[in-house]
């Protein structure tokens, strides 16, 4: 089977200090790849750059070397207006959803900027009809349209920003961190929720989160990260399992698991 | 290990301005000498509010109830008392580390600043500070104590939050979220010292936290909250066996577990936390119960019923009790 997505040897280094002579590589030779269908967990302690290829992948960060591909087309050079038609295939969900919904956007006009957009819906009762089965689609009531972000809880935001990225009907989803703002008893309902979107709808997901046991539960495969470095990868049950490397061990031990104790 | 309670809060409401609902309602529990006491909740459902309130560090709130330290009275007194508790006797480390320290001092000032409050000299106050860093693991610390905090990396800055809490012995320490703001390697690093010190110097540790896994790893007993009440007291061994309150067994459920989960959902509890002013009526865990019935809607709150490792707020309580049996 093609890959949906394939990174190639990427490369991302930043500049820091009074000179820009400071240099941190935040990937160094990443290549990962997607296949169609697949969920994809990345894995590891903050500043191992998994939020930096998450962002290189979906072009919103350029990267120094590397390729990156989608749906087999070299995409890593291409200009904003060439990623245009991309953008509908690809979507983001963030971490925190308090800054990543515009306050000033009801959630209808939030949600039907990508129908109008990208799937050349014009017709006012045809979008609202379309946002209204997306809404319900997250659990959200259809009555939510007409809202502001702030009227919603942080879990409610989250399945928000979730309807705005399925709206436009991605076929590859990333998602940095969803869970981790969110309660307990919500982080459940958000998991089964992306879990409901890979069963049902077939969707390609690149699910990034420091928890083992959610990367666990949502994904098929996965990246562990590391200083920039792509340290192992392999199915969840034998990352889980077997780790091959003593970092993956660590980070099993460390994790505080209830009922293992 | 002495049983002693070293401190009883009775009765503990908190109320802020005009708000006609308690965001603490009358809870009461005990931390007893030299153990470890996790209280775990939701956000809002009124853990830290309960502690800081203990504290008298919340402003514009009115707090009723009692909190005796060591048989002296914490609630209502003027700050020239509490001043001879806090810090000296009580111990608190918050969740970010970033916060917690002065940017312009070095640690080593800050660390020792209370010794020096009360009389002792700048140079033993700087050589305890030394210790304190050994104990709680910096590398290097005669060098490190003359560094600034944004020398630190978040786990080390917590570490030097620690020392500042320990620097004067105190017989609790008070931990809220000490571990959200760090990496789970380094998590497990900080709670580790924490508990470790607490056996060392017999000390109580209260810690609280939205993270079960922490509570199962490092808690004797465990209280879980909601909605600014106490819903369950247990023992650590009890309650991750035989949890008794329909939101603690909803918690537990609700957890992604290791193993194989393909083609599996995760159980959840319907619903969102209530928010404060739309508290429900009866038990305000039962628009989101699975159990509720018509009983659990009505009348007032259902009291803690005490049981033989802990309590449990539940009026079907008998009904879990026999099924766990």
């Amino acid at each position: 089977m093609e890959a949906i997505l394939e990174t190639r040897g990427l490369t991302k280094r930043f500049s820091q200090g009074f000179f820009s002579n400071q240099k941190t590589t935040a990937l160094d030779d990443v290549s990962i790849c997607i296949e169609p269908g697949e969920t994809v967990g990345l894995v590891g302690e903050s500043g191992s750059g998994k939020s930096t290829l998450a962002l290189s992948i979906a072009r919103l960060l350029r990267v120094d070397s590397g390729q990156i591909f989608f749906n087999s087309n070299d995409i890593t050079k291409f200009t904003t207006s060439q990623m245009r038609p991309l953008r509908k295939e690809l979507q983001f969900v963030f971490q925190d959803p308090y800054s990543s919904l515009n306050p000033r956007m009801s959630v209808k006009g939030i949600i039907a900027e990508g129908i109008r957009l990208h799937r050349g819906l014009s017709n006012k009762t045809e979008i609202e009809d379309e946002i209204a089965h997306i809404l319900t689609t997250v659990g959200l009531d259809k009555d939510s349209m007409r809202k502001h972000p702030k009227e919603f809880s942080g879990g409610q935001r989250q399945r928000i920003a979730i309807a705005r990225a399925l709206a436009v009907e991605p076929s590859f989803l990333i998602c940095d961190e969803p869970v981790s703002a969110l309660d307990m008893s919500i982080q459940a309902q958000i998991l089964n929720l992306l879990k409901m979107l890979k069963i049902e709808k077939n969707i390609s997901m690149l699910f990034i989160s420091h928890d083992l046991a959610v990367v666990n539960f949502l994904c098929d495969r996965a990246y562990v990260m590391k200083s920039g470095r792509i340290l192992e990868q392999g199915r969840v049950d034998r990352i889980f399992n077997a780790p091959k490397e003593e970092y993956t061990q660590d980070l099993l031990s460390a994790s505080l698991l209830v009922g293992e104790n | 290990m002495s049983r002693e309670n070293i401190l009883e809060v009775d009765s503990l409401s908190v109320r802020f301005g005009e708000s006609a609902e308690n965001a603490v309602d009358e809870i009461s529990f005990s931390v007893r000498k030299g153990e470890t006491l996790g209280i775990a909740g939701e956000s809002g459902s009124g853990k830290t509010t309960a502690i800081l309130s203990i504290l008298g560090l919340l402003q514009r709130a009115t707090v009723e109830g009692s909190a005796k330290f060591s048989g002296q009275e914490l609630i209502g007194v003027r700050n020239k008392v509490l001043n001879e508790i806090r810090g000296k006797r009580i111990g608190l480390v918050l969740q970010d580390p970033f916060a917690a320290l002065d940017p312009v001092q070095t640690v080593g000032y800050q660390i020792s600043e209370g010794l020096r409050a009360n009389g002792w000299s700048k140079k033993r106050a700087m050589r305890h500070a030394i210790q304190l860093l050994e104990e709680v693991g910096v590398p290097n610390a005669p060098q490190r104590v003359k560094a600034y905090p944004h020398q630190f990396s978040g786990g080390m800055r917590q570490r030097v939050v620690i020392a500042m809490a320990l620097s004067q012995d105190p017989d609790i320490l008070i931990a809220d979220e000490p571990t959200t703001a760090l990496d789970v390697r380094i998590q497990k690093q900080v709670l580790d010292l924490m508990k470790q010190q607490c056996e060392n110097r017999g000390m109580s540790l209260i810690i609280i936290t939205h993270d079960l896994g922490i509570i199962s790893h490092y808690s004797d007993r465990i209280i879980i909250m909601y909605a600014g009440k106490i819903v369950e007291e247990s023992t650590r061994l009890k309650l991750f066996d035989q949890p008794l309150h329909p939101y603690t067994q909803g918690l537990l459920d609700c957890l992604p577990k290791i193993g194989n989960n393909e083609n599996k959902y995760l159980k959840t509890i319907r619903g969102q936390p209530p928010i404060l002013g739309q508290l429900p009526s009866g038990c305000r865990y039962h628009p989101r119960c699975s159990f509720s019935e018509n009983a659990c809607m009505h009348g007032s709150n259902p009291p803690l019923i005490p049981i033989k490792w802990g309590r449990s707020a539940c009026i079907q309580l008998d009904k879990f009790l026999h099924e766990s049996a």
